[in-house]
């Protein structure tokens, strides 16, 4: 049934309006129609009184006047779904930003709905092998669970991000679905472009509400392409990759939405609902009976500030973290992610295995040590170590250029085709490192390479 | 006075530590390499003149007489070192123990209080070398006196205990013997000289030998001093900036609170305003 109301006071994006009879529910789409303009679409967020609703416009209300018709079904906003979008970059409502045809097939789901049932929830028990050497050692992430990249402009980011589409849609042989809220249009559109180079777009799905939407599309837009994956996930049985960048940016929407609707702000000027505006988004991306979904998180940090609120809810969902580091990078060293500050829920003994636990104990003493020695170094030089000391910065050195890794995504910058590495590789070549056995074996020579195998069987110096 | 301001009062003064335990870091450094840097030109030259007590004497060795073992203990003076002092004097004492009750002749004053802690009074005490610069007017006098003690009686050997470097920050306390000087292997004797005596010219070599020894040894014990040091300060470094990060991080929290507090009073102002 269709309600029907009209338009009776527009203010930036809030939109008020009154109906005859019954008001749609809180959580509502509602569709303004002014005269010989395109439709602006909100959604409900409170009744005034009994014949009025507040809503938030997703769309800008340039051109809209009071008196204008709007009309309500009453539902939540719907977007579209299935494996036609494969392939494809969306806005808000399923229109397309690819320049290709439109999506108007039959399937819809509604952008908001109550995460699964603790039942059909998939215990996230063992460890997802992403085949980037220096996150499975080091950060694994396990099945049904939530990683988080941290990082400044610049320090490869967007290339690891890629890399785990890449891989996550060879390797699950499943779909990546990559939410964009709130960031610059030119890096979806670069992120377009590389994953059609990379021949990864005809299994991907790319949802994107940028920075130039209005704060309520940019606060809901996360909720859409949660919307499609859950479709893959639950409809489709296929296992998904979920992808947000940038979750803070999510948050950031959500205080603009709660300042335009008046609310009482809490700490540091964020909504009141800031928890339970994550937990609405987070408790969602789960693994379900039907399907896997692994999820993979960009955070932008507020002034590096760790203890910021919306940091530490965000927190509070993420199995495992990963953190790129400037000075590796400045190093040539790729990926940047720095072993050391990077932590996973996962690393214990009863997911990755007691052979794993003792290797990356070693490896983390050994690559803390160098840490340590690195100013002694760069001040005396490395002959005035002692012999017990020179000989963990060599092997650390080693381990070092080990992490790095040709990745598909990067094959036409670097040449190099791209290596998936087994974890049980990985775990048994970082052995051999710590035990000596690449000791008389030169450092470069480690340097990007995929395993151990690879290696010629005379070591070189160098 | 706000918790706030404290808290920025605390940053200022871990920054200044900072700075000050960087520039004892650059010092160490650098007084590290200088005692470093000399060493391998020191052992050549020593084992030189090993050599030609060897050649005076046909082994070098001088010969063993019964008597008490004196002890040049070498120490630091400066801190920062961890128990460097302590180790030493326990290796003394140890030495001592096993040597009989020779004369103990301390470089450093750190090495004082311990040392009477044990009962034992050094027979002369001089300031342990900071520097490479430092060592010569050091090393002349005690050679002199030394050599005196043993002109006298009251040593007929002599060690040294000091630390043996072993990598920046690594050290072992160590023994050596310098007197009676250990014979060097199988060399020629050299023939009798009309201008000098042989007698003169071994007291002169024992003199030289006995110095480019102990200045040997005190390279190496100054090389240890300064490593231990430097490694102590970058100890001390990380950990400042770990309590710098963690002010930082609890000031930034204050801080928050200050700004939400007064959002807040803004918001119900303006609220109250408006229902006026």
């Amino acid at each position: 049934m269709k309600l029907r109301g009209e338009v009776t006071s527009v203010r930036g994006t809030v939109v008020e309006m009154r109906f005859e009879g019954v008001l749609p529910a809180i959580g509502s789409g509602v569709v303004c129609r002014p005269e010989g303009r395109a439709p602006v679409t909100g959604e409900i967020y409170g009744h005034n009184d009994v014949v009025t609703a507040r809503a938030i416009a997703v769309e800008s209300t340039r051109g809209l006047h009071r008196g204008d018709p709007v009309e309500s079904d009453g539902e939540p906003l719907r977007v579209p779904v299935g494996p036609e979008l494969l392939g494809r970059v969306i806005d808000l409502h399923g229109r397309a930003l690819d320049g290709g045809p439109p999506l108007d097939g039959e399937m819809r789901a509604p952008l908001r709905r109550p995460p699964p049932p603790a039942g059909s929830r998939r215990a996230s028990g063992h460890a997802y092998e992403t085949g980037i050497k220096v996150i499975d050692l080091f950060c694994p992430m396990v099945h049904g669970g939530k990683a988080a990249v941290f990082g400044g402009a610049g320090v490869g980011k967007t290339i690891v991000l890629t890399e785990f589409i890449h891989n996550a849609v060879e390797s699950l042989k499943g779909v990546a679905v990559f939410a964009g809220i709130g960031e610059r249009s030119r890096e979806g559109l670069e992120l377009w472009e590389e994953l059609q180079r990379r021949g990864v777009m005809d299994r991907t799905v790319l949802v994107f509400g940028q920075m130039k939407e209005p704060p309520g599309a940019r606060f809901l837009i996360g909720f859409a392409a949660l919307a499609v994956a859950e479709h893959f996930r639950d409809q489709e049985g296929r296992d998904v990759l979920f992808v947000v960048d940038n979750v803070y940016r999510y948050v950031q929407a959500g205080m603009e939405v709660s300042g335009l609707l008046g609310r009482m702000p809490s700490r540091v000027g964020y909504q009141p609902t800031l928890a339970a505006d994550l937990a609405d988004l987070e408790e969602r991306i789960t693994a379900t009976q039907q399907g896997n979904m692994i999820s993979l998180q960009a955070i932008y940090v507020p002034a590096d500030d760790y203890s910021d609120p919306a940091i530490t809810h965000a927190f509070g969902y993420l199995d495992s973290a990963l953190v790129l580091s400037r000075d590796i990078a400045t190093e040539g060293l790729y990926p940047a992610i720095d072993p050391l500050a990077s932590w996973s829920k996962a690393l214990d003994v009863e997911i990755i295995g007691r052979r794993h636990d003792e290797v990356l104990q070693e490896a983390r003493r050994v690559l803390g040590r160098y840490q340590e020695l690195r100013d002694i170094i760069s001040m005396l030089g490395m002959e005035e170590l002692s012999a017990e000391d020179r000989q963990t910065v060599g092997r650390a050195r080693r381990l070092r250029n080990y992490f790095t890794q040709p990745f598909y995504v990067t094959e036409s910058f670097t040449g190099q085709p791209g290596q998936r590495v087994p974890i049980e590789t990985t775990v048994g070549d970082v052995a051999a490192i710590l035990d000596g056995r690449c000791d008389r074996r030169g450092e470069r020579e480690l340097f990007m390479i995929g395993s151990l195998a690879e290696l010629a069987k005379e070591p070189v110096r160098g | 006075m706000s918790r706030e301001r404290v808290l920025q009062r605390r940053l200022r003064t871990l920054a200044t530590l900072e700075e000050a335990v960087g520039a004892l870091r650059s010092l160490s450094a650098q007084h590290f390499r200088a005692a470093r840097a000399p060493l391998a030109a020191v052992r050549a030259y020593r084992d030189e003149v090993h050599g030609f007590l060897g050649v005076l004497e046909g082994s070098g060795a001088t010969s063993p007489r019964e008597g008490p073992a004196g002890i040049v203990l070498v120490a630091a003076d400066l801190g920062l070192v961890g128990d460097y002092t302590a180790r030493l004097v326990h290796e003394a004492l140890a030495l001592r123990e096993e040597s009989g009750q020779g004369p103990l002749l301390c470089l450093g004053q750190r090495a004082v209080a311990p040392l009477a802690k044990a009962g034992v009074r050094p027979a002369a005490v001089q300031p342990a070398p900071t520097s490479v610069a430092g060592l010569t007017s050091l090393l002349l006098p005690l050679v002199d006196t030394l050599l005196s003690l043993r002109r006298d009686g009251e040593l007929e050997s002599l060690w040294l205990v000091a630390a043996r470097f072993e990598g920046a920050g690594e050290y072992t306390p160590v023994r050596v013997p310098v007197l009676p000087v250990a014979p060097a292997a199988g060399l020629p004797r050299l023939a009798s000289s009309p201008y000098c005596g042989a007698e003169y010219l071994r007291t002169v070599v024992v003199r030289e030998y006995l110095y480019v020894s102990l200045y040997e040894t005190l390279l190496e014990a100054l090389a240890s001093e300064h490593g231990k040091r430097l490694v102590t300060a970058e100890a001390a470094r990380s950990w400042l900036e770990e309590r710098i990060e963690a002010t930082r991080r609890l000031a930034a929290a204050i801080r928050r609170e200050t700004s939400t507090q007064e959002v807040l009073e803004v918001v119900v102002a303006a609220r109250a305003a408006s229902r006026k």
